[in-house]
């Protein structure tokens, strides 16, 4: 896991062995516990067909369990001198491992004292049990078998529902802490259960702001103000199939934005407890953050093999086209136009199993009619809708209020006029709008350009006044691997021919 | 990993293979092959997916965001002079009839201009600052000035060829060498087309009034190694664009169905017993080919475009083998989902007579290429259409005579829509234009390839064809993306 190799050391290396072994007394016992089970119930005559255990089965059996858990706790004491766990976690799962082997050996003591043995014998289950549920925390990290608990379940072994509390109420964005609200969440999601408080390995912990600082046993992590100095970044930056690559193999990745979150943050310095707003972030970043902190929580569930199968089985029905649209998330560009008036307001609205997932809908051509356009009000994620040369109206457009996130319009040769464009001032990202061949007039075309001009210098203004120094950089690149070309765009409104 | 992504166009690649390495291979694709229709339920079932076949791309998704969908290339073949057109140079005016610096072309590849003294030939053309973007333009290409604030220039593309068809071949397919594909081949193999009633790769050819020009062989839109579906088909820009589309006396469409249903299910025994994938191309271009007998009259009938539009190109008569009405017909093949466009012009190869016989191929393009990039605007389409005007390579600051002979070293170009930034140049020439400046802004052939295929968010690292045992792609082992171009 280090640049130099690691010195040998039988110790540490049996001592891995130790999540592996464990396994065997556990299975012993647990199948001791089902043969005794079985030899009680065979006493009742509906059941005589079961066997019985016999005492010398009873002896092997103990015996065998009684060793394997010895051995379990010499590779577990062992493992607990070198793999860089959180101590006080570690010394109680020490100590109920010792207690539950030596348990297993009174046991196997005792097993010949009759009154004494069903006693002793169901004592050292227990205490296995909770041994064992003591030492899967350390790997798996607290809460790691409640977490997908279903609510009656909970109700019922009366354990309070922990998880839905446990997340306040995501700040908006202006007042998101940087470090808190933003990067703190993705390195819980994704490096705390091996660098946390439980396990912190490479002498590394990544749940707090302190800690972060602190680094590991090589060092800091985050080379403040530049992140190529980075340790943290270069490790997540590497192959996934080296060694030194981070999280490791099998493990959740990051995702392409949480990786330009962290990059962001190296880059501007790591800023600690200081509000977004009063940072230079890229749009891009903006963006990410933005959808994070909860701007369409229905978005992030989407799930990209899914969404995709859904896709599949609509273009095998029909002939419309889709394709993914983005290297890893779900986002589709759907093409109707080569179907032409083939292609209704029915066809339309069997498009809703991906409908959230549809990020370019082109519908030109099609005859597509307004009644048909409330389908694209589950379209959140829309950014280039093509309507052209369908008879769509003014009442039609209303269905695209909520769409935030539409950046391109084509509405040429429709019946749209003045009246029906009013409402795309809802469109905070509108930037091309094409009506060429309708009645829209250049007058109206200007008044919604300014509007939308000035709603983003209002949110512009907004930001100054939480000291944004500089405009954001629209031009700004982020260079991510070299692979990321989008880039947002602030550009005027294009007016019409 | 190498995933037999579709069983046709593997096939060859699966014959190749060894029994040992088929053995050791198999275990590991299926299950490949069973956690990779997971995440691309297109692997699997390729076929119920696509009726008739259809191609949908060898990509299962792109590798990083697109902005493009189709290419419309100007091709304006012979090499156009950059000192005549978008790269302005007043120092060679200045030394202009004065011996060429020795500095500049000691050891560098001439063509006809060997064993002559080399003396600098200024322009006689004035430029202008255009549009906001104040881009330097010709006064040559008046409507193209016009568009100034639409078009990226770019003036430091160079070269390796040196000569017409091997160079035309290495800016078609990045290589001179023959056999390889040609980008619009890559595209569809790639992304596969929107449109099943047209090729999905469509070339026209125009030329200049002298009829010396040079000719422009057919392997410039083939295929190559890759299966002969994906090559370009040329459509007749004078008169019918495909002749014979139309059924003979007698025959009626149902007929016509039945008849190629039939000719299928035949092909489709040959295919079984011989594996060959050329075999599945037949079959797709007879099922094209009845389809084009309807797509075709629908668009080559111009009833429904407005005069105000033929007069924006300039097109005096439809079909009657212009630059001018093939640019019509361009955009009336990007609307119908054809991938890639390549409009070829001859006639811009000005040896001799460089003042009078530009201005005349500048007459002949200029109008209807500005006119081609104006209406994809008020159309919405400029937006995901990228479009490339220029040619294989440039003319030397050397004259030659009254003109001019081919140079490699530097020539110019321009770029407009699919997510490039309009009213940008880019890169620039040393003071005499002879050769292009390395500031980061240099564009080789292949960089200019790596950057289209960018456009459609391909890697161009990574579409790649397994072909006598070695993965071609289209940038062979170069290219770098210029990412300043895109918006």
């Amino acid at each position: 896991m280090t640049g130099q190799p690691p010195a040998e050391d039988l110790g540490a290396f049996l001592g891995r062995f130790h999540p592996l072994w464990v396994h065997l007394p556990i299975g012993i016992l647990v199948l001791l516990a089902i043969l005794e089970a079985a030899s009680l119930a065979a006493r009742a005559r509906p059941l005589a067909w079961l066997p019985s255990i016999s005492r010398g089965q009873r002896s092997l059996i103990l015996a065998l369990a009684a060793a394997f858990a010895s051995v379990s706790a010499a590779l577990g004491w062992a493992l607990a001198h070198d793999g860089d766990y959180d101590l006080a976690h570690v010394s109680s799962h020490q100590w109920l491992g010792v207690a539950a082997a030596a348990a297993t050996v009174l046991v196997l003591a005792v097993h010949r004292v009759r009154w004494l043995y069903p006693v002793a014998f169901v004592s050292s289950l227990i205490l296995m049990a909770v041994a064992a549920h003591a030492g899967a925390t350390l790997t798996h990290g607290s809460g790691y078998l409640t977490a997908h608990m279903p609510a009656f379940v909970g109700k019922w072994l009366g354990i309070p529902p922990t998880k839905p509390v446990e997340k306040p109420k995501a700040p908006d964005y202006a007042r998101a802490m940087a470090y808190a609200d933003v990067v703190q969440p993705i390195l819980k999601d994704r490096c705390e259960s091996c660098h946390g408080a439980e396990k912190s390995n490479g002498g590394l912990r990544l749940d707090t702001l302190e800690f972060l600082a602190k680094g590991g046993k090589h060092g800091p992590v985050v080379g403040a103000g530049d992140p190529s100095k980075s340790t943290l970044l270069a490790r997540i930056d590497l192959p996934p199939e080296t060694k030194e690559h981070m999280p490791p193999k099998g493990k959740p990745q990051l995702s392409e934005d949480e990786l330009t979150v962290l990059e962001w943050w190296a880059s501007a310095g790591a800023p600690r407890e200081k509000p977004m707003a009063s940072l230079e972030v890229p749009e891009q970043v903006a963006e990410i953050v933005q959808t994070r902190l909860g701007g369409a929580p229905a978005e992030l569930m989407l799930a990209r093999g899914p969404t995709l199968l859904a896709a599949e089985r609509l273009s095998r029905g029909s002939s419309v086209l889709i394709r993914p649209i983005s290297p890893d998330g779900p986002w589709l560009d759907v093409n109707a136009r080569p179907l032409g008036k083939a292609f209704g307001d029915k066809e339309l609205a069997a498009l809703a199993p991906i409908a959230p997932a549809i990020e370019w809908l082109d519908l030109g051509g099609t005859s597509v009619t307004d009644a048909g356009l409330a389908a694209l009000g589950a379209m959140h994620h829309l950014v280039r809708l093509h309507l052209d040369q369908c008879p769509v109206t003014d009442s039609g457009l209303a269905a695209l209020k909520g769409l935030k996130r539409i950046e391109y319009l084509n509405l040429r040769a429709t019946a749209v006029t003045d009246r029906g464009i009013g409402v795309l001032s809802a469109l905070p990202r509108l930037r091309s709008l094409y009506v060429w061949q309708t009645a829209v007039t250049p007058a109206a075309m200007k008044a919604l350009g300014d509007t939308l001009t000035n709603q983003r210098k209002i949110s512009r203004m907004e930001a100054e006044q939480a000291e944004l120094a500089r405009q954001i950089d629209a031009e700004r690149f982020h260079g991510n691997t070299g692979e990321t070309l989008r880039t947002a765009a602030t550009k005027p409104n294009e007016s019409p021919k | 990993m190498n995933l037999p992504t579709d069983p046709r166009v593997f096939r060859e690649q699966q014959l190749a293979w060894s029994r040992r390495t088929f053995l050791g291979k198999s275990a590991q694709a299926l299950g490949a092959l069973a956690l990779g229709s997971l995440i691309n339920p297109r692997l699997l079932g390729a076929q119920e997916a696509a009726p008739g076949g259809r191609w949908m791309g060898i990509l299962p998704s792109p590798n990083f965001a697109p902005r493009a969908k189709r290419v419309i290339h100007l091709y304006m073949a012979g090499g156009p002079s950059h000192l005549e057109t978008f790269d302005y140079k007043p120092e060679l005016n200045r030394i202009h009839g004065q011996p060429f610096p020795s500095s500049f072309t000691n050891g560098q590849q001439l063509a006809q201009l060997q064993n002559t003294t080399l003396l600098a030939r200024g322009s006689s053309f004035n430029f202008s600052r255009c549009g906001v973007s104040g881009q330097m333009i010709s006064d040559l290409l008046p409507y193209t000035q016009q568009i100034a604030d639409d078009i990226c220039i770019i003036r430091s593309l160079h070269t390796e060829q040196i000569n017409h068809d091997p160079a035309h071949a290495f800016m078609n397919a990045g290589s001179m060498v023959k056999g390889r594909p040609s980008m619009g081949s890559w595209l569809l193999y790639g992304l596969g087309a929107e449109t099943e009633n047209l090729p999905g790769f469509v070339v026209l050819m125009s030329r200049g009034p002298s009829g010396g020009e040079q000719p422009v062989s057919a392997r410039q839109w083939s295929a190559g190694f890759l299966p002969s579906r994906f090559q370009g088909v040329q459509f007749q820009s004078k008169g019918v664009p495909v002749h014979y589309v139309g059924n003979p006396d007698g025959v009626c469409q149902s007929t016509q169905r039945q008849v190629i249903d039939e000719i299928a299910r035949l092909n489709g025994f040959h295919e079984e017993e011989t594996l060959d994938p050329e075999v599945q191309t037949r079959i797709a271009q007879y099922e094209l080919a009845f389809k084009m007998q309807s797509s075709v009259p629908d668009l080559t009938d111009l009833s429904n475009e407005p005069d105000s539009i033929r007069e924006m190109y300039g097109v005096k008569e439809i079909g009657d083998g212009s630059f001018a009405s093939n640019c019509l017909v361009a955009r009336r093949l990007a609307e119908r989902g054809v991938r890639f466009i390549q409009l070829y012009h001859r006639g811009w190869d000005q040896h001799g007579n460089l003042d009078t016989d530009i201005k005349e191929v500048c007459r002949r393009t200029d109008q209807a290429s500005a006119a081609l990039v104006k209406d994809l605007k008020q159309r919405g389409m400029l937006e995901d259409t990228l479009v490339l005007w220029g040619g294989e390579f440039g003319r030397t600051p050397m004259g030659q005579g009254s003109g001019r002979d081919h140079h490699i070293n530097a020539f110019s170009a321009w770029l407009a829509g699919g997510g490039i930034r309009g009213g940008l140049t880019w890169g620039s020439t040393d003071e005499l234009g002879y050769r292009y400046i390395d500031d980061g802004q240099q564009m080789h052939v292949h960089d200019l390839h790596a950057t289209m295929l960018a456009a459609f968010g391909i890697n161009h690292e990574k579409l790649t064809y397994r072909f006598q045992g070695r993965d071609f792609r289209l940038t062979d082992v170069h290219g770098n993306i210029a990412h300043g171009l895109f918006a």
